[in-house]
């Protein structure tokens, strides 16, 4: 890709003003202040199961409906059903208030004949609550083990995490007509909804508009139409009136995605001079009433591979990808065992993989963050830490891929005023999208930045009335869409530049627009500004459709990450001290953004990695720590020094970044503390009590 | 939430007619940063909430007599941030400063953390360490009680439901008397402590102990000390050997339960340990701070 005055620099987000200030709506903000069709806007309200697992045996709505300021109840189960979780949906109001819809909640009787139910993953197990094994084998398998002059076993264990998006789930819903519908909902995915919702409702997808301009994150739990959005419409209809139904964190804790659990028992088998021969992993983990809790093969290069991998089934809600989902999972595990091994063989773990490493790309980025960490100067074996705060060094690596493809529709609109215009039907989930299509419209017209911080440039995207895009999942968002804008812009740029050519009496083909400037490159002087040139247009604008044109996108992203961690051995207490994060995306669009990318990604590790963890109850059923008290999240304070090292390279395109780099920190930062400890927590999150029972100070 | 009905009376006077009159039914609001959460989860519900005015004594914040009194309504950060707190009450200017966040201690007052009474609220043990006095009335009378004597288990009090903190009171012990706390939590900031600590101890010119505090969160079901360790020390020239067996009493003192902060195990060896760190800082290296 050719360079810009705007791509690969850091470019402030153009929401960025609206969302500080208060202005930019989400859906948890919309009303009729923000859109005068709510007027009159209800609320909605779900009921949910209590039990994990129970027939339902009778369901009794009446006194609900009666209840003040109610405009709708529906049971959402028959009598006879079976509900499989705590937290599956039962039955929804919509009231005036949101107090009044709760009341009618609790007047509506529900009559359940409990059933055996089972949470806990290991017990599942052991019952048999289990698909059959998935194998995959590679080379000779298990068998080329005895290739292997040292060889390490361990067990890892992680557990299921919670998406905790900021804005939780929901949706706002108006009927405009009687069969056309508009709503607002949170999500990764504006298409899918569309055509989802218009096939639950029977309607031609054309009659629903979804909107999403702002969204609060979604992590993967927002990449298809969630239950209560046609819920919320059943209401709407019902009621004859719009209604808000935004679930409460702890329905979204229960009910809305969570990211399986893993235990895994790794094998490595090497050559004493390090060289990798064999890798067994035999897993399983729990989605819940769903499964997907399968986990991707390691990175490195393995002649011999066997993997196994068995499904549980808990009475727990079904699982939705987390952020490169089960990938920092398997990366806790396969970069825990591959230290053990270079612990067991006496070896630097850099160079054992580097060593083992088949990514050109990657092998440049140890080398990379380990200077940036200060590996040789700071980095000491296992077990030769002492003192009560202990410092130790860790690493990992990710891998992703992050292309992008066809399937989006985009506009640029040049008006004689000198005005852009940039629409695309793509969603914001905060990655900075909308940024992203205006640098790409940017690039393509050859305008600056200042241009596109100007009230002169305007970007309209979350709204399905706009050109069809797709949804927001795999990190190939900016793969996606970049090029299907440039397309539209470079279109638009070539109408303007016939007006151009025809006024400077210079062959189309020999005008460049660079700098706010369109002039003839074989004499830069004769040229018009921007405004000039588009004062040439005999109409008030013109109007370019743009697709994703090949060329411009690549694919698969390398990335490692080194953790320097402080133990306190009294106390167990993990601090992370830096993150050195270095990873590639092909072209780098937005600097800026992208760094944000990496940092989110590494504050999310960290927090899998020491704090974050569903707890069930196997007596109950039920989640004991559905809330963001007891369910913690890092914060601000658990946010370390993070160096990001991004890898420009303009030649391979635009790749996605979203994900990789919550990948490799967990790892790094158990590697660190095993490092630190000369002993290693195999189970995360990595808690004061797991530190001193690997130390022996507590019992297990 | 369910219904209630919002009372804001102007004063003092005020306050306790209300108080007598609702008995029961009523509940006092001065941050909310606990009533509010315990009414949404169900686990309170008034008929009234009353507002604690913003007037004297309960936002009262001076030093009379060698007495420091602190209105109940006075904020953790007022607490943090006070200079006359910081120079006379360190151990509770650090531990307010500990509380929540910010916008957490902006709101949240000293008498909601002491009458919410929750074995892990971060000023009591401090308030244990300095012998804090609490000023309880009621239309017609008024009572003091000394803080150990206050707490009766997790949420229970011998306060009486007509009855309203106005104050707490603090002798000032002067610079012989050597304070330290410590929050154990997995999370920096914003966390509920597994674990906290704190000691004070005097000692006279020889070096030996005159007297000493030692006060237990989140290990029991109220705050607690640790008397059989506070005795121990009494009289005693301190040495390693002699704090670790006060340590080891005042992990005898504590009763800790498993919960999803931590084990039982953990938090038994975190008293001993932590009450080990701090007396050997206030001890044995004087210059050292019991702060993490
Ligand atoms: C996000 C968050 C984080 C928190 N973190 C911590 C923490 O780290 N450490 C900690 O200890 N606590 C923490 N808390 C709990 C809470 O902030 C404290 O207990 C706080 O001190 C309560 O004070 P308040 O003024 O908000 O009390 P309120 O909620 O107003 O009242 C609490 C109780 O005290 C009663 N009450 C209040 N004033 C009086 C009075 N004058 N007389 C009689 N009764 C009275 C009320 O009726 C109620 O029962 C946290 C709370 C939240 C929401």
């Amino acid at each position: 890709m050719a360079a810009t005055q705007v791509r690969g620099q850091r470019i402030p987000r153009l929401d960025a003003p609206a969302k500080v200030t208060g202005r930019a709506k989400y859906t948890y903000d919309v009303d009729q202040t923000s859109d005068p069709r709510l007027k009159g806007m209800l609320y909605g309200a779900i009921l949910r199961s209590r039990l994990p697992r129970a027939r339902i045996r009778r369901i009794d709505t009446s006194k609900a409906e009666k209840m003040p300021g109610v405009r709708a109840v529906m049971s959402l189960v028959g009598e006879g059903a079976e509900v499989q979780y705590a937290g599956e949906a039962l039955a929804a109001v919509a009231a005036e208030t949101w107090e009044q819809a709760k009341d009618a909640l609790s007047a509506i009787e529900v009559e359940y004949e409990p059933l055996p139910f089972e949470v806990d993953t290991d017990r599942a197990y052991e019952k048999g609550l289990r698909s059959s094994p998935r194998v995959e084998r590679r080379g000779r398998g298990e068998d080329g083990f005895d290739e292997a002059d040292v060889v390490v076993e361990a067990t890892y264990r992680t557990p299921v995490q919670i998406h905790t998006p900021l804005e939780t789930h929901g949706s706002v819903v108006v009927w405009t007509g009687p069969s056309q519908v508009v709503v607002y909902d949170s999500t990764q995915v504006l298409f899918s909804v569309r055509d989802s919702l218009a096939r639950e409702l029977n309607l031609p997808p054309e009659n629903v508009q979804v909107i999403c301009e702002y969204m609060g994150g979604g992590f993967g739990s927002k990449l298809w139409m969630q239950h209560y959005t046609p819920i919320a419409a059943r209401l709407s209809r019902k009621a004859g009136a719009p209604v808000k139904l935004m679930l409460s964190r702890e329905e979204d804790f229960l009910a809305t995605g969570n990211n399986p659990d893993a235990v895994q028992t790794i094998r490595i088998g090497a050559k004493k001079d390090g060289t990798f021969v064999a890798f067994s992993r035999r897993s399983y983990g729990t989605g819940g009433v769903g499964g997907g809790a399968d986990l991707p093969a390691p990175v490195y290069r393995f002649p011999h591979l066997y993997l196994e991998h068995v499904d549980v089934t808990t009475n727990a809600g079904p699982a939705a990808p987390l952020r490169a989902p089960k990938w920092p999972q398997a990366a806790f595990g396969v970069d825990s065992a591959i230290d053990e091994l270079a612990a067991k063989l006496g070896m630097d773990p850099v160079e054992l993989r580097i060593k083992n490493d088949p990514s050109e790309i990657r092998r440049k980025e140890w080398q990379i963050g380990a200077e940036r960490i200060g590996w040789k100067e700071k980095w000491r074996p296992w077990g030769s830490h002492k003192g009560v705060l202990r410092r130790g060094l860790g690493c990992g690596a990710s891998a992703w891929g992050g292309g992008g493809g066809p399937g989006s529709v985009a506009e640029v609109e040049i008006f004689r005023d000198g005005s852009v215009v940039v629409r695309l039907g793509t969603q914001d989930i905060g990655t900075g999208t909308k940024t992203v299509v205006g640098i790409a419209a940017a690039d393509g017209l050859g305008l600056t930045p200042e241009f596109l911080r100007s009230d002169q440039f305007r970007v309209y995207i979350g709204d399905t009335r706009l050109g069809r895009s797709g949804g927001s999942g795999g990190s190939t968002t900016a793969a996606s869409v970049y090029p299907a804008v440039y397309d539209a812009a470079d279109k638009a740029l070539a109408r303007l530049k016939e007006f151009v050519a025809k006024k400077l009496g210079v062959p189309a083909d020999r005008l460049v627009s660079q700098g706010g400037r369109i002039f003839d490159k074989q004499n830069p002087t004769k040229g018009l500004t921007w405004g000039e040139a588009t004062r040439l247009l005999p109409t008030e604008a013109i109007s370019q459709r743009g697709e994703w044109r090949p060329g411009m996108t690549g694919s698969g992203v390398a990335g490692c990450q080194f953790a320097e961690v402080e133990v306190d051995t009294e106390t167990g207490i993990v601090r992370v001290v830096k993150v050195v994060a270095v990873h590639d995306c092909g072209a780098v669009i937005n600097r800026l953004t992208a760094e944000s990318q990496v940092i989110g990604g590494v504050t999310q590790g960290i927090s899998f990695a020491l704090l974050e963890g569903r707890l069930m109850d196997w007596q109950t059923g039920l989640m004991i720590n559905a809330d963001l008290e007891n369910y913690k999240l890092a914060g601000a304070f658990e946010v370390p020094e993070i160096d990001v090292v991004l890898l420009d390279m303009p030649e391979r395109g635009v790749i996605g970044l979203g994900e990789p780099p919550i990948i490799p920190t967990a790892a790094a930062i158990a590697n660190a503390v095993a490092n630190a400890l000369g002993v290693r927590v195999r189970e995360l999150p990595i808690t004061p009590d797991k530190v001193l029972k690997a130390l022996g100070k507590v019992p297990s | 939430m369910h219904s209630f009905d919002y009372r804001a009376p102007k004063d003092l006077e005020e306050t306790l007619e209300e108080a007598a009159h609702w008995g029961e039914k009523g509940r006092l609001l001065a941050g909310g940063t606990d009533l509010i959460l315990f009414m949404e989860r169900g686990r309170l519900r008034p008929e009234v909430v009353i507002e604690v005015p913003r007037t004297e004594p309960f936002t009262t914040l001076e030093e009379t007599n060698g007495m420091i009194r602190i209105g109940a309504r006075v904020t953790m950060g007022q607490l943090e941030h006070s200079p006359l707190i910081r120079e006379k009450l360190p151990v509770l200017s650090q531990a307010a400063g500990e509380v929540g966040s910010v916008q957490i201690r902006n709101l949240a007052t000293i008498g909601g953390n002491i009458v919410t009474a929750s074995p892990a609220g971060d000023t009591l043990p401090a308030l244990l360490v300095l012998d804090a006095q609490l000023m309880l009335q009621k239309k017609g009378s008024l009572r003091t009680v000394p803080i150990d004597q206050f707490f009766l288990g997790p949420g229970q009090t011998v306060r009486e439901p007509d009855e309203v903190l106005t104050e707490v009171r603090v002798p000032v012990k002067g610079d012989r008397f050597v304070t330290q706390f410590y929050k154990l939590a997995v999370r920096s900031y914003m966390d509920i402590a597994i674990v906290d600590v704190a000691i004070g101890v005097y000692t006279n010119g020889d070096g030996a102990v005159e007297d000493a505090r030692i006060a237990l969160g989140s290990v029991a079901p109220t705050p607690i000390r640790a008397r059989e360790a506070e005795e121990r020390l009494k009289g005693q020239v301190p040495t390693e050997t002699l704090i670790d067996e006060v340590a080891l009493l005042a992990q005898k003192a504590s009763s800790p339960i498993t919960d999803q902060r931590g084990s039982a195990e953990y938090r038994w060896l975190m008293v001993y340990r932590l009450t080990k760190r701090l007396l050997t800082n206030a001890l044995l290296n004087s210059s050292a701070s019991g702060h993490r």
